[in-house]
């Protein structure tokens, strides 16, 4: 286990099955875990469900623990993962019940994701404005370079955690980010220049 | 629009804090001196601080202790669970789900006649959820980590899927 890892002294309690580890585990990281997976699926409600899956994988998998990675690391890459089947089980049964007549499907837009300065009206309006096409452009991000983004800049991680949690290497990992900033920056200067959210 | 001076990924990592003294002070150096990567160096910044601002979801208050509460009742063995598909049977079902569905399909074309191993196991992950559909969508945790752990195993299945695709996919053609 890496001796710089905060979590280090967590991680050995719990994996020898202290149940109290597990709990401060769910304490320490559910901030991260609920947001991270919102980033993906869009409601606080859903990533509830999702961040619940990943604690539950967590513990069931704790003997599978590789003490080499650092405890965050596996957590984000376990809350990708999750976040990542959630979005394909959300594709399939809208695919499904685009066929089937009667099958509640919700519809094709993932509901906004709410946050507490949403209701906020006037000065605080043009941030959500914007926080809003920023999710857009986030979220039509290729695949891997949204993941390296959100690991990077949204939850922290440095360039070497990122790597290890998207199991890349630090070479990839600069690539994918540097491609990240570059398609968000170019997305968001007409928005920046005029106020139009981009089509 | 850029210059000849550091390449864009040393601006990004030199933003980011992550270039080696040495390299840092190399890339402060000629920003200092040249507005193009100065002005390029901004946007970036701002790309980043903006990405680091997205709002945040906080927990429910009582989000620990309904894990804790799951987590428990999951350490005891899982009974009753909806899935009673053996994880190979459903993969050799899914399979001849993908075959079935190649043969007689509306949509059969050389398109789907070049899926590569990794988009086969992604249908053959889709058709295992469909068929579980109303597992998934009853939404108990139980269930869907049921789901969860047949699709894992499905999704580390791959030579014995590609197997079992070899195997009948004579047959069909
Ligand atoms: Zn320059």
């Amino acid at each position: 286990m890496p001796d710089d890892d905060p979590d280090a002294d967590l991680m050995l309690r719990f994996r020898a099955g202290d149940e109290d580890a597990f709990a401060e585990l769910v304490r320490r990281f559910q901030g991260r875990v609920v947001s991270l997976a919102a980033r993906y699926v869009g409601s606080a409600a859903d990533a509830e469900d999702v961040a619940q899956e990943v604690f539950l994988r967590i513990h069931r998998a704790r003997s599978t623990y590789e003490p080499t990675a650092r405890l965050t690391t596996w957590v984000h890459r376990i809350t990708v993962n999750t976040s990542l089947n959630a979005l394909r089980r959300r594709r399939v049964r809208r695919n499904v019940s685009a066929e089937m007549p009667g099958r509640d499907a919700g519809s094709g837009e993932p509901p906004e994701f709410a946050d507490a300065d949403a209701a906020r009206p006037d000065e605080e309006s043009l941030k959500v404005e914007l926080a809003q096409v920023l999710r857009r452009i986030v979220d039509a991000l290729p695949e891997r370079q949204r993941t390296a983004l959100l690991l990077n800049k949204y939850q922290g991680l440095s360039y070497e955690d990122t790597a290890a949690a998207m199991e890349l290497s630090l070479p990839a990992v600069k690539s994918l980010l540097t491609r990240a900033r570059v398609n968000v920056r170019d997305a968001l200067l007409p928005y920046l220049e005029s106020g139009t959210p981009p089509a | 629009m850029h210059c000849d001076g550091p390449p864009i990924e040393d601006l990004v990592a030199w933003l980011d804090g992550e270039l080696p003294a040495a390299d840092a002070a190399r890339v402060a150096a000629h920003v200092d001196a040249c507005a193009a990567c100065r002005r390029e160096a901004d946007g970036l910044r701002r790309s980043g601080e903006l990405v680091a601002a997205l709002p945040r979801a906080t927990p429910s208050a009582d989000f620990a202790a309904r894990v804790l509460a799951s987590s428990r009742a999951g350490a005891a063995p899982r009974r009753g669970r909806l899935l009673r598909l053996v994880p190979a049977a459903a993969a050799a079902a899914a399979v001849a789900a993908v075959l079935l569905w190649r043969a007689v399909g509306p949509q059969r074309d050389a398109e789907l006649g070049v899926l590569t191993a990794s988009e086969e196991r992604d249908i053959a992950a889709d058709l295992y959820l469909l068929t579980n559909l109303d597992a998934l969508e009853s939404g108990s945790a139980d269930e869907l980590i049921g789901i969860v752990d047949d699709l894992d195993v499905l999704e580390a299945a791959e030579p014995e899927v590609a197997g079992l695709y070899a195997a009948t996919s004579g047959d069909v053609r």
